[in-house]
């Protein structure tokens, strides 16, 4: 990820209507863990600025996809990976992509929030801080801009020291995307984001999603249908490590062609 | 009589069982400490831990021992601690989870059950010999350092290993490399456990006698070493010289000096706890 080529935000298609840009790709993707092959030739694409969801039955290999796209499979010993995933055209699998480069790329929040024990200040500023970013005024300016956007701001604003292990379970799943947003990511990948969190929490979050759909490109696997259904654009459905169905939400949900995600998303299976 | 009365008895029987284990070491704990006591604690006064040896017990003191003893403490720490904490952070936080790694692991902990005469051997073959230190501090405090190096491997990478992976995992999703990770959340969160390792790792070392003795610490030293090359001795070697000795005057020093030197062990236990239990209280998951 050390080359950027310029990239107009709009391409107009030939009949005039503006389309947009494919941000994520994959060709053909294999994974392994070992000899146990956790996907199957996976080819999809996704647009800048969407929501996109996984949904599936647990161990279909939503989360080994999504760890594709930011290579946090890289410390599992047997992980190995064939095809190619590209985020903005760069091969993301490319021998010399620098992945601490591409991580501030595509953010990731994960399924137990999972604050650092250190202040919210902290927290949020982490980011930065390793990218060696000293200038303090910039630091807060950040730290505040991301805390107002997960909405979390008036309610920790006079706290900014306390240690954010003293926030409730919803609060910190918002400092953990605010941490997440800190570092300017296009892409934000949420793994089951809400499945650890009350229904008002859980509430929250969506709304926010629709927010950050406006700046940034958002992947989210998600166990709740209903869920999936508000929030996303595209869904994409897995089931033992193939791509099954991959379409507009409106339609998967109300009219999906296989009959495998008709089965799955009426409930029949999961 | 019944399953039940029969379990009960057995029960009880095994409580008083362990308490008659329990305070019998503790008795035994007791009597030796207050023998020791009885005998030295008049002894102890500043003359005592500031004279030079003499052939007098009234005028001998435990300077050159004392000096040994803090010279052997400051370079086995300074050779150990970042020998030990590098290799334990290497072996927790890089090496793939191959045969060889769990090989390597079990061998380790082997190490650290390995009797401390085996280390003196090796350090009088390795370091006296072939690399000609002779009988100096760099000589004793390189072998004692070989000595607690498995322990302080085997404590930082259990210190380690109490770090959540979620933790790690939001560092290295948010572009941290893993140095980065490892230094500003890893090691601040384990840090305690590595500590209070460390301490009781050295705590360990400034008691051994053995392994010393083979390396060529000497017995009788006129002065209070001043340079890594120097000769020296150490308390426990101290100590062990004059209980040898038929005149009852360096019997009393050595009661004395075995008091100075549970002091010293115990104010270094006593900072370990102190670590870790500030460790726990500012670490909850
Ligand atoms: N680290 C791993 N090592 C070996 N197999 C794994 C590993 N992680 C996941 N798997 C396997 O890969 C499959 C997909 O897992 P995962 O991607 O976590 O599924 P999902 O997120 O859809 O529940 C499962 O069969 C799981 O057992
Ligand atoms: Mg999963």
């Amino acid at each position: 990820m050390t080359v950027k080529e310029p990239m107009s935000a709009l391409v107009k298609n030939p009949q005039g209507a503006p389309r947009k840009n494919t941000i994520i790709e994959a060709r053909n993707v294999d994974v392994f863990y070992g000899k146990f092959q956790a996907l199957k030739d996976i080819n999809i694409t996704m647009e800048e600025n969407s929501v996109t969801a996984f949904i599936g039955p647990s161990g279909c290999g939503k989360s080994t996809f999504l760890r594709c796209f930011n290579r946090m499979n890289d410390y599992i010993d047997e992980f190995s990976i064939k095809g190619e995933v590209l985020i903005d055209n760069k091969k993301v699998y490319w021998k010399n992509v620098a992945v601490e480069e591409l991580r501030k790329e595509v953010g990731m929040v994960f399924q137990k929030p999972n604050p650092f024990p250190k202040s919210i200040f902290d927290n949020v500023a982490y980011g930065l801080k390793i990218q060696g970013i000293n200038d303090k005024t910039f630091v807060e300016e950040r730290v505040v801009k991301s805390l107002k956007d997960v909405a979390l701001w008036d309610e920790v604003k006079d706290e900014m020291k306390k240690s954010a292990l003293a926030l409730s379970g919803g609060q910190q799943q918002r400092l953990c995307i605010a941490r997440t947003l800190a570092v300017k990511p296009k892409i934000i990948l949420m793994d089951e984001p809400t499945s650890a969190l009350d229904p008002i929490s859980t509430a929250k979050i969506e709304e926010l999603m629709f927010e950050l759909k406006k700046e940034y490109t958002i992947v989210i696997v998600t166990h709740n249908m209903q869920q999936a259904g508000r929030i996303s654009d595209k869904t994409a459905f897995f089931y033992m490590g193939d791509l099954v169905e991959y379409g507009d939400t409106k339609q998967i949900f109300t009219n999906p062609k296989k009959e495998r995600t008709q089965n799955y998303i009426t409930g029949r299976f999961g | 009589m019944t399953n039940a009365q029969k379990n009960r008895i057995i029960d009880k029987s095994f409580q008083a069982f362990g308490v008659v284990c329990t305070f019998f070491g503790l008795a035994i704990l007791a009597v030796l400490i207050y023998n020791i006591f009885e005998e030295g604690l008049s002894r102890i006064n500043w003359d005592f831990i500031t004279n030079l040896p003499s052939r007098r017990p009234q005028k001998a003191g435990i300077y050159t021992a004392v000096m040994g003893t803090i010279w052997i403490l400051v370079m086995t720490t300074l050779i150990a601690f970042p020998l030990g904490v590098g290799a334990g952070i290497y072996l927790e936080e890089y090496t793939k989870k191959t045969k060889l790694a769990s090989l390597l692991e079990i061998n380790i902990a082997n190490l650290a059950g390995v009797p401390s005469i085996i280390y003196g051997l090796l350090g009088l073959e390795i370091f006296v010999r072939i690399f000609g230190l002779g009988g100096s501090l760099l000589a004793g405090s390189l072998t004692l350092s070989l000595l607690i190096l498995p322990i302080i491997i085997v404590a930082t990478r259990e210190a380690l290993k109490a770090v959540p992976s979620s933790i790690k995992d939001a560092s290295m999703a948010l572009g941290a490399s893993k140095w980065q990770t490892i230094w500003n959340q890893t090691l601040p969160a384990s840090i305690g456990g590595v500590l209070t390792g460390v301490i009781l790792a050295i705590s360990r070392a400034i008691g051994e006698t053995a392994p010393l003795i083979v390396v060529g610490a000497l017995a009788y030293v006129p002065f209070a070493p001043s340079s890594p090359m120097d000769e020296f001795t150490v308390m426990p070697i101290q100590i062990f010289n004059w209980v040898s000795r038929p005149q009852h005057g360096f019997a009393v020093n050595a009661s004395a000096a075995i008091i100075v030197l549970l002091l010293i062990t115990f104010m270094m236990n006593g900072i370990a706890v102190y670590f870790r239990n500030k460790w726990q209280k500012k670490i909850k998951w």
